[in-house]
């Protein structure tokens, strides 16, 4: 317990010092900003900020990326219940008795609720993280390699579980970008892979250069095909005092959002969009006149909103105890520690508890600073929707460009970045998402190399994988999962979840 | 889902099993020089050949789900053109970079991302092209000390 304490007092001696509250402070209003703006999401931000943070100190680089995807969830709640549109992909469900809030004249209580509610649920998930991180690192540390290879399988078969859309074409998608993380010289034999004799490829392809091309790039052409639509017709946000009522039917729905956000995030695949929807869903479920919901229901908003923050705190366990990223956002996450020649793991706890620790107080310190910026400077923000698409566009991709270019200066990223976004955008309209494949471009070298090194250390048996108490358990879980995906009455279900406003 | 009128039309199921095959073939000849090794010691093509066996199972199932099951993916419509223009600015940017130094490659980049989003209005891309530029240099090259040349 003192030990528990000191930690924090660790963490908060080093979220505090200056440069990193400047950080913090700049990725929660970035945050903010591009949760409001629709037509741009955090991964895509996250991507295109990565060549920056090369030249920032390590610590302050994480502090403000992460800030960045929980300060979204902020931002997105602003629009989706002020213009019915949500900026995040997160905060759809915050449009349905958020927006029939601000129809009511009740926005501005609707706003509070919705931030009272986040940073409730990001309090505790940061407790909860404190608490869990200890204990989990231990665990992880007993891995072996072929531990490793099964948790990783089990990861990711776990994150096509949960993903919306076709389990098959995940799947694949997965195995694309394993099949695009081979690219480079083989660190195990020094055999040249795919390469195609390019002396670019030779390190393998670029995780920055393919990110800013897959989310960044793919995501404008998107948006240009489809034509992204906004009326500024912002509703007026009137008092933002709940009322003695208000709080008594919100307050167990943050609760419960806040414990379903917390364990849905700290799964594979699950995170922020998951556990809003599912919380939307049960608010509905245990609600007695489940009617109210559409027309305003406060709970419909209160558990949502809750849940999708702690969902966007906690899915930031794995990464940091066991090195696993759990979704995209966490996959672009370990890119930024890879750049600064940190390797996730167990081991960041011991070697860099200044960064652990460090990284995690600032979330409280950013819910904090969130709060601020968003109830009494909401005014600010809400004229950021003026902003028309066909500035934004130009902008986005400028700042594509010039972060692909100035990673090592040269041409071929940008040229590569320009592909990226045209395969992207091909596969996004044939209904492959990209996010699969970038969690399979990070997760792919570990798990090769794990199997490599677990069959070299059972001497070629493959029996290892099962002979291994923690690897069997894994693996008879991925086994369940696949088998859960390949019952077509429980795939029926998984769609109610995730279209939980279709009456 | 079920809004296809005639049976011969591409779907999104079919395209994506086809991309699957063409990349689990591609995996498949890349991988070919290089050493399967054995199950002690797998060597570098062990990897690719698994994934390459991988998509192409998967590439046919998705195939398959549409060619037999009852109901069928969406039917793939062409994209519009235009937006690729964006695209095009990124390629403009790279090539022109290095010759031409970052103002123009940046100006040629805007100029076409507004073509790619609709009708462009000339003084409106003029002071966004000025407003951005000089925002990328001071973030970029003065605040991040980025070695980009600014002119030819």
């Amino acid at each position: 317990m003192t030990d528990l304490l000191a930690n924090i007092a660790l963490g908060f001696g080093v979220a505090v010092t200056p440069v990193n509250l400047f950080y913090c402070l700049l990725g929660v209003t970035l945050g903010t900003m591009i949760g409001i703006l629709p037509g741009i999401g955090p991964s895509a931000t996250v991507a295109l900020l990565l060549p920056i943070t090369y030249t920032m100190p390590d610590t302050a680089a994480l502090i403000m990326l992460a800030g960045i995807f929980y300060g979204a969830q902020y931002g997105g709640s602003t629009t989706a219940i002020l213009v019915n549109l949500p900026g995040e992909s997160s905060s759809v469900v915050t449009c349905i008795d958020g927006y029939a809030m601000a129809r009511q004249g009740r926005a501005g209580v609707a706003l509070a609720t919705a931030a009272l509610g986040s940073f409730f649920a990001g309090t505790v998930a940061t407790v909860l993280i404190v608490v869990v991180a200890k204990p989990l690192s231990a665990v992880a540390l007993a891995f072996g390699p072929a531990d490793y290879f099964s948790l990783v399988i089990f990861g990711l078969l776990f994150a096509v579980f949960l993903s919306s859309g076709s389990p098959v074409k995940a799947v694949g998608m997965v195995a694309f970008g394993i099949a695009l993380s081979l690219v480079g010289i083989d660190p195990t034999s020094g055999e040249q892979r795919f390469t195609f004799g390019m002396a670019e490829l030779f390190d393998g392809i670029d995780f920055v250069v393919l990110a800013i091309g897959l989310l960044g790039v793919s995501e404008i052409l998107f948006n240009l095909q489809q034509g992204v639509e906004r009326d500024a017709g912002a509703a007026k946000t009137g008092s933002l005092m709940p009322t003695r009522q208000d709080f008594k039917q919100a307050f167990p729905a943050v609760l419960r959002g806040t414990a379903l956000g917390s364990f849905l995030g700290v799964l594979p695949g699950g995170g922020a969009i998951m556990s809003s929807f599912a919380s939307y869903a049960l608010e509905r479920k245990i609600a007695k006149d489940p009617s109210r919901f559409g027309k305003g229901a406060i709970e419909g908003l209160a558990g949502p909103e809750s849940a999708n923050n702690a969902g966007a705190q906690t899915s930031f366990i794995p990464l940091l105890t066991l090195g696993i990223p759990a979704n995209g956002l966490m996959a672009l996450m370990v890119g930024a520690m890879m750049i600064q020649g940190i390797t996730p793991g167990p081991e960041v706890m011991q070697s860099r508890p200044d960064l652990f620790w460090g990284l995690i107080a600032s979330m409280w310190v950013g819910n904090l600073l969130l709060l601020v910026l968003n109830l009494p400077l909401i005014g600010i923000w809400v004229r950021l929707l003026g902003i028309p698409y066909r500035f934004l566009c130009p902008a986005i991709l400028m700042f594509c460009a010039i972060g692909a270019y100035g990673l090592s200066y040269s041409v071929a990223d940008v040229l590569f970045c320009a592909v990226f976004g045209i395969v992207g955008f091909f596969l996004r309209k044939i209904g492959c998402e990209p996010a699969p494949l970038v969690l399979g471009f990070v997760l792919g070298p570990l798990l090769e190399q794990n199997m490599r090194l677990g069959l070299l250390i059972s001497q070629g048996s493959f029996s290892t994988f099962v002979t291994h108490p923690i690897s069997a358990t894994l693996l008879a879980l991925s086994g369940m999962v696949v088998i859960m995906m390949a019952m077509p009455a429980i795939m029926r279900r998984r769609e109610v979840v995730f279209q939980g406003d279709d009456d | 889902m079920a809004e296809h009128k005639t049976g011969s039309k591409l779907t999104a199921n079919i395209l994506s099993g086809a991309f699957f095959l063409v990349v689990a073939a591609g995996l498949y000849y890349g991988a070919r020089p290089l050493s399967m090794g054995t199950n002690f010691q797998p060597g570098p093509g062990y990897m690719p050949m698994v994934i390459a066996a991988l998509m192409f199972a998967l590439g046919i199932a998705l195939i398959l789900q549409d060619l037999l099951g009852k109901t069928r993916s969406e039917v793939w419509e062409a994209p519009k053109l235009r937006p690729f223009l964006a695209v095009a600015g990124i390629v403009g940017f790279a090539l022109l970079i290095e010759p031409l130094g970052f103002v123009a490659a940046a100006f040629v980049l805007i100029v076409l991302a507004c073509i790619a989003y609709g009708r462009i209005r000339p003084v409106e891309v003029l002071l966004l092209s000025a407003v951005l530029i000089i925002a990328c240099i001071l973030i970029f090259v003065v605040g991040l000390g980025q070695r980009i040349a600014l002119l030819p």
